[in-house]
């Protein structure tokens, strides 16, 4: 399905309705099919309901030349969540996607409930670190959302209550922990796992499930 | 009772093989067809693998860490007999057909 961004660029959404919807926002460079169906994510939210979105440019979203700033793709999420008919959800986001739900919680305090992010610390957005992002998924294009997001960050306080959860050997989230204490927040480490692998790990599934609204 | 192994499906994308991160089984359990089996890792994503399969774990042929290719043995479950004979092949989807009465039952 698809929804309409402020701009008119066209988001693709999947839905599954239940009785404690969790929104599901992927990071840079890859898709919410990647991100949250092939690990496990929906299957392990079937109880709840929920929904995954495909940001602009990315997935079966359409490719966009600008609206990549945090708060313009948070818009975009929230028309997703009203073209849905989401009146308030939980939140799940991996990466670069946490900016965007971070955002998303400010503009809407009063419908986002729960919050973890996933892969994500507090230092700013480094360009290197998404064009690496970028090179190791075999994405190509994306430079108009590399410059928006450059230098994005979480800036607290936290508009909702919040868990970060992160590879130990994740060297883009790697002062989660750090932050997460600035913020009041919880932190769960995965052990051994990295950037990569640290998304489809029981360890972050569990904390979530634990974390979010009962 | 009858075994039943079935190999690292493929992945999509020209993917050749993958490591195991970490069994959601262990040899001896019984496993629900579709819950989760298997973390595997390839060079561009971390996956999820659910179980082909309802039936008790025999063997997982590769340990944590290790790496196979597709088409080599994952995992080998113990089976009524019934069920055996379909090595290597993963059951089709088929939505659960329900028997609809038509007339109402007589007290």
């Amino acid at each position: 399905m698809f929804a309409t961004a402020p701009d008119g660029v066209k988001l693709f959404y999947d839905t599954v309705p239940g009785p404690r919807p969790v929104l599901l926002i992927h990071g840079f460079a890859a898709d919410s099919a990647a991100t949250w169906v092939a690990t496990g994510w929906v299957r392990a939210l079937a109880g709840r309901g929920h929904m995954r979105v495909d940001l602009r440019g990315h997935g079966h979203s359409a490719p966009a030349a600008s609206g990549y700033a945090p708060g313009e793709q948070a818009r975009d999420v929230l028309a997703v969540l009203d073209t849905a008919g989401l009146s308030t959800v939980d939140v799940v986001t991996y990466s670069m996607g946490g900016v965007i739900g971070w955002e998303l919680a400010r503009l809407a305090p009063g419908r986002i409930g729960r919050m973890v992010l996933g892969g994500i610390g507090g230092g700013p957005v480094a360009a290197e670190d998404l064009r690496r992002v970028r090179d190791a998924l075999g994405a190509a294009g994306l430079d108009p959302c590399i410059e928006a997001m450059t230098g994005a960050r979480l800036v607290g306080p936290a508009a909702c209550p919040v868990l970060l959860v992160a590879g130990e050997a994740d060297e883009i989230a790697a002062d989660a922990a750090d932050f997460a204490a600035t913020v009041g927040a919880g932190f769960v480490p995965v052990p051994r796992r990295t950037h990569l692998t640290a998304v489809s790990s029981r360890v972050f599934k569990e904390a979530a499930s634990a974390f979010l609204t009962p | 009772m009858a075994e039943l192994t079935f190999p690292l499906p493929d992945l999509g994308e020209g993917l050749i093989g993958a490591k195991v991160l970490e069994w959601l089984v262990a040899e001896g359990d019984w496993v629900e067809r579709n819950s989760p089996l298997v973390e595997v890792e390839t060079t561009k994503a971390a996956v999820e693998i659910p179980s082909p399969q309802s039936g008790r774990v025999r063997r997982l042929h590769v340990p944590e860490e290790g790496e196979l290719a597709v088409g080599d043995p994952l995992v080998t479950f113990t089976v009524d007999d019934d069920q055996a004979g379909i090595v290597g092949t993963v059951p089709a989807e088929r939505k659960p057909q329900r028997r609809v009465r038509l007339s109402p039952p007589e007290d």
